[in-house]
């Protein structure tokens, strides 16, 4: 049999969307329509923005879509530019048969560490939701004291469309807060690096010292911390 | 107002923001006004814009200060809220209303009711 494109009635392209998994990239509804196959009714995708900056909150989202519905040029916040990101949190919003939103500041973070207030953060993305799911898609986490079925996926905001909604309502509110706090602390240019530790961040850092919106448990921040002390 | 009212008000707001920025709050607005009202602070605490109503007494005589946010008040402050979740797009973001209870006399004594009152959340 040559390789080459499928054709119509060409048995072995079913074959082929069998051995690289109808996930990849192919179907981001699969996991939705699996859960939906076994009895689930309402479906919930989460995931969260924020583990990684040295400033700001980790904001978590959930959503759980209409069945079947897809959203154009809907997938992982990380692949979509800012103002495309932006039209399609209003779509999210608009479309989403229900939606919540959780957020644990930076105090939590230091306290509690970015793993604990992560889930945290998708706790409160729950418990807001209505009616509250029976079935949770997430980004490689599972959240311990939640008792609903759950399936972590890896890579999962691009092999779900529900988890990619959320990537997308906890990227764009994280940076509006990010944006809020740049006017607090203008000095950082938070809006621009939105708290991450870029090359510009770490500078501002290094010239100012650390604010009260920084995390004071992430390196380097705590390092200047420490060697003020001293 | 008088002078002395406005003096004791501002006084008032100082403190409370202090006393607010000891427990986390961390303060966004001061003063806060539009055409649908005035809030006298807006702050993020715990994950939540918190939108504050600071209120001095000098005196219990008229009761306690935390009843004093009656329901023509609660209406403004909540119609302000909005514009400012509808200017820095904050629809999504948890929210809540809080009343700090300052007394003019006793220099210490500060109350925070959290939740003091509810926002319907179709005004969104």
């Amino acid at each position: 049999m040559p390789r080459g494109r499928p054709r119509p009635g060409d048995q072995h392209a079913d074959r082929r969307d069998d051995l690289f998994g109808s996930e990849l990239a192919c179907d981001p509804l699969s996991f939705e329509r699996a859960a939906h196959a076994s009895g689930y009714r309402c479906i919930a995708g989460l995931d969260e923005a924020g583990r990684g900056p040295l400033a700001g909150p980790v904001v978590a989202a959930a959503v759980v879509l209409p069945g079947g519905l897809l959203i154009p040029g809907l997938t992982d916040s990380k692949q979509v530019v800012e103002s495309e990101r932006e039209h399609l949190f209003d779509i999210i919003v608009e479309q989403a048969a229900s939606y919540g939103i959780g957020i644990v500041d930076e105090r939590t973070i230091d306290d509690v560490n970015i793993y604990q207030a992560t889930i945290i953060a998708m706790e409160r993305a729950l418990e807001t939701l209505s009616p509250r799911p029976d079935y949770l898609l997430l980004d490689a986490i599972t959240l311990p004291r939640v008792a609903i079925p759950q399936k972590p996926l890896i890579k999962g905001d691009y092999r779900s469309h529900s988890i990619a909604a959320a990537s997308i309502l906890a990227k764009v509110t994280r940076d509006r807060l990010m944006a809020v706090l740049h006017e607090k602390y203008p000095q950082y240019n938070f809006r621009k690096h939105k708290g991450y530790g870029t090359k510009e961040h770490l500078a501002l850092l290094e010239k100012h010292g650390p604010c009260e919106a920084h995390r004071k448990s992430f390196n380097p921040v705590s390092r200047m911390l420490r060697s003020e002390e001293r | 107002m008088s002078i002395l009212k406005k003096i004791l008000g501002q006084e008032g707001e100082d403190r409370a923001a202090k006393h607010l920025e000891k427990l986390g709050y961390r303060i966004l607005e001061r003063n806060y006004r539009t055409r649908a009202g005035e809030i006298d602070l807006i702050a993020l605490h715990r994950g939540e814009v918190v939108f504050v109503e600071v209120k001095t007494r000098t005196n219990n005589a008229y009761g306690a200060p935390e009843l004093a946010v009656n329901a023509q008040k609660q209406r403004r402050m909540i119609n302000t809220a909005l514009g400012y979740i509808r200017c820095k797009k904050l629809h999504q973001v948890p929210c809540r209303f809080d009343v700090v209870a300052i007394s003019a006399a006793m220099e210490q004594e500060v109350e925070i009711i959290q939740n003091a009152f509810e926002m319907d959340r179709t005004h969104l």
